[in-house]
């Protein structure tokens, strides 16, 4: 059964239009990456199945509801940007996501933070920029969710860091979650990717098991893509 | 989720209204004791100036931070980048909204509060024991008396239309600022204008009921009882309580619509 | 080892493979224990849904088995195991000679440059 369902989805800022009625049917068990070019409607589509904005027309589900204070229960997000507030120390940090998501596994977060040396007792300020990313990735794979929405976790990250988030989602891996991950770097990510759904000026170009993908093309995920989104 | 939401605001404004607290009061206390010990003459000089001067300066800057962190707290919580942490919750929007307000008013409160202590500390240095219990006494005194009559009723409904009074021109505030949000750039300004335009819509609509004999502005309270107007103050209380609820409600149905509908985080 | 991935075929077909040739030399010995799916998935960087197909495919070519409990182990049939070492072989020949041929040698000259390679690196008794 679909965890993640968009039905004739469509987005439009003013005259512009983000997504153009799109239809997609995501299920448990499965890391699928979202992939286009920036302005392809990768974010609108997240940001839309976190309610951090409304349809124009048709509809997002999320377990069959619309999003809401429930589905955000269950839905564990990694928005593009900075998002925690810089003036809690981890370990402050750890607390509050102990206190609003039932889901959260403080002792997960608290070993992966202990692998990777960071000091709960620092201010989330104070830490490095690529510190402040791990500490991010951590809070959302520590939560026991039913959907992962990592937008862009990959963009701007040294190889070091790239490996260790991608180990992270591998490690991570539920039968029960849907893993989504927005990237327009896909060469880093296909090997970790079941499927791949290909976003191209809102509509979706493709949708594709990947290595049926690579079967049927010859090719990897990537040079099929740049032959698709060739200017 | 609303208790743990305001919680957390507690330790938002509590790190940097508590030291504040705390050094007005310590201030209070140096200058009750320097009183107490030092020599009339000393404060007369340009010690007692400066101490006098740092004194006020806490006052103002603690008063001055509670009215910017019950906007900031909106602002930069809600609209800025720890936006996409606070919507992530699973907690309703009006949740939210009211989670602000609440902890502002809750702060706003404590700050009386804590001005009642500084004037406490003051005192209990300053004043020798004998004529403090002396004055509680007469203070007390005062305050039964006051129970025999109908002031603690009166003083009820000015706290009450104070709450009301200060909740709503928060709410105008945030209400701006949510539809300041609306524009992709010079969101600020946005804000600013929205709040200005809302004040004009208030301010036509106060008059045309100023016209029918209805006063509901603060300012009303200025022309009642005056042969003028002809109505009593216990009239423009009842229109001020009254027409202050239903734009607090107008401004929590605005701000919810801009926040749960029309989100639009940078 | 580090696993890489080359483009056009599909990732589990190439895990496939190498843990073939894996099985088939004796890395992983006959009865030994396989790490589980997460692990290796973990180390080769790859999806586990992915790592699993592979094993699957393993296991239906008999190369593989599973106890219920304690996970999956190679096989200790000689028989299948020498099978697999024959495919394997097969496969690396023809590549050989196929390229061998297109390089312009006779298959005279492929033989006697094998039997050439052979006196040069020793005799059977050497391994």
């Amino acid at each position: 059964m679909a965890v993640l369902e968009c039905i004739h989805l469509t987005k439009k800022y003013g005259s512009l239009t983000a997504l153009d009625s799109i239809d997609l049917s995501l299920e448990p068990g499965r890391i699928v990456g979202l992939v286009g070019p920036n302005g392809s409607g990768k974010t609108t589509l997240i940001k839309l199945a976190q309610h951090l904005l409304t349809p124009t027309e048709g509809e997002i589900l999320i377990e069959g509801q619309e999003p809401g204070a429930r589905t955000k229960s269950i839905v564990s997000y990694l928005p593009d940007r900075e998002f925690l507030p810089a003036w809690m120390n981890v370990e402050s940090l750890l607390y509050f996501y102990e206190d609003f998501y039932e889901d959260f596994d403080i002792a997960r977060a608290e070993q992966m933070l202990e692998s990777l040396n960071i000091d709960p007792h620092m201010t989330f300020r104070k830490l490095s920029k690529g510190t402040r990313e791990k500490v991010q990735l951590v809070m959302t794979m520590s939560r026991n969710a039913g959907i992962y929405l990592l937008d862009e976790p990959i963009a701007g990250v040294d190889p070091a860091a790239r490996d260790y988030i991608l180990r992270t989602i591998i490690g991570n891996y539920s039968e029960n979650a849907l893993v989504l991950i927005s990237t327009h770097l896909i060469a880093d990510v296909e090997t970790v990717l079941d499927e791949v759904v290909f976003l191209k000026q809102g509509h979706i170009e493709l949708h594709e098991n990947t290595d049926a993908l690579r079967e049927r093309t010859g090719m990897s995920v990537d040079n099929y893509f740049r032959e698709v989104y060739r200017c | 989720m609303l208790t743990k939401l305001i919680g957390y605001e507690m330790k938002a404004f509590g790190r940097i209204i508590l030291p504040l607290y705390a050094a007005t009061i310590g201030m209070a206390l140096i200058m009750g004791l320097g009183v107490r010990v030092l020599d009339r003459e000393v404060y007369s000089n340009i010690l007692g100036a400066v101490i006098v001067m740092v004194f006020t300066t806490l006052i103002l800057a603690t008063m001055v931070m509670t009215g910017v962190l019950c906007v900031q707290r909106f602002y930069s919580n809600l609209l800025g980048k720890e936006g996409y942490l606070m919507f992530s919750l699973p907690v309703e929007t009006h949740q939210l909204i009211l989670s602000k307000v609440l902890s502002s008013l809750i702060w706003t409160l404590l700050g009386g509060v804590a001005g009642i202590c500084t004037v406490a500390a003051w005192g209990l240095t300053a004043i020798p024991v004998q004529k403090f219990v002396t004055f509680f006494r007469e203070a007390g005194i005062f305050i039964r008396r006051m129970s025999l009559g109908q002031e603690i009723g009166e003083a009820a409904v000015w706290l009450l239309i104070g709450i009301l009074l200060f909740a709503a021109s928060l709410m105008q505030i945030y209400a701006a600022m949510a539809i300041g949000h609306q524009w992709s750039s010079h969101r600020i300004l946005g804000s600013i204008l929205a709040y200005f335009g809302i004040d004009i819509v208030k301010s036509i609509i106060a008059r045309l009921l100023g016209q029918i004999g209805l006063y509901t502005g603060w300012t009303s309270f200025f022309i009642a009882n005056t042969e003028e107007t002809g109505v009593t103050m216990g009239q423009v209380q009842v229109f001020v309580i009254i027409s202050t609820i239903i734009w607090i409600v107008i401004y929590s149905v605005a701000t919810w619509y801009f926040l749960d509908r029309r989100l639009n985080l940078e | 080892m580090k696993w890489t991935f080359e483009n056009g075929i599909p990732i589990y077909m190439q895990i496939l493979r190498r843990l073939r040739t894996e099985i088939a030399s004796g890395a992983y010995p006959p009865g030994a224990k396989l790490p589980p799916v997460r692990e290796l998935a973990l180390e080769a960087g790859v999806n586990p849904n992915t790592m699993q197909r592979a094993f699957a495919e393993l296991e239906r070519d008999g190369l593989v088995y599973t106890q219920r409990t304690s996970g999956r182990f190679v096989t200790k049939d000689t028989e299948v195991l020498k099978n697999l070492r024959k495919t394997l072989s097969d496969d690396v020949i023809e590549e050989m000679c196929g390229r061998l041929i297109r390089l312009g040698m006779s298959r005279q000259e492929i033989r006697s440059a094998v039997e050439a390679w052979a006196s040069a690196n020793g005799t059977e008794a050497d391994e």
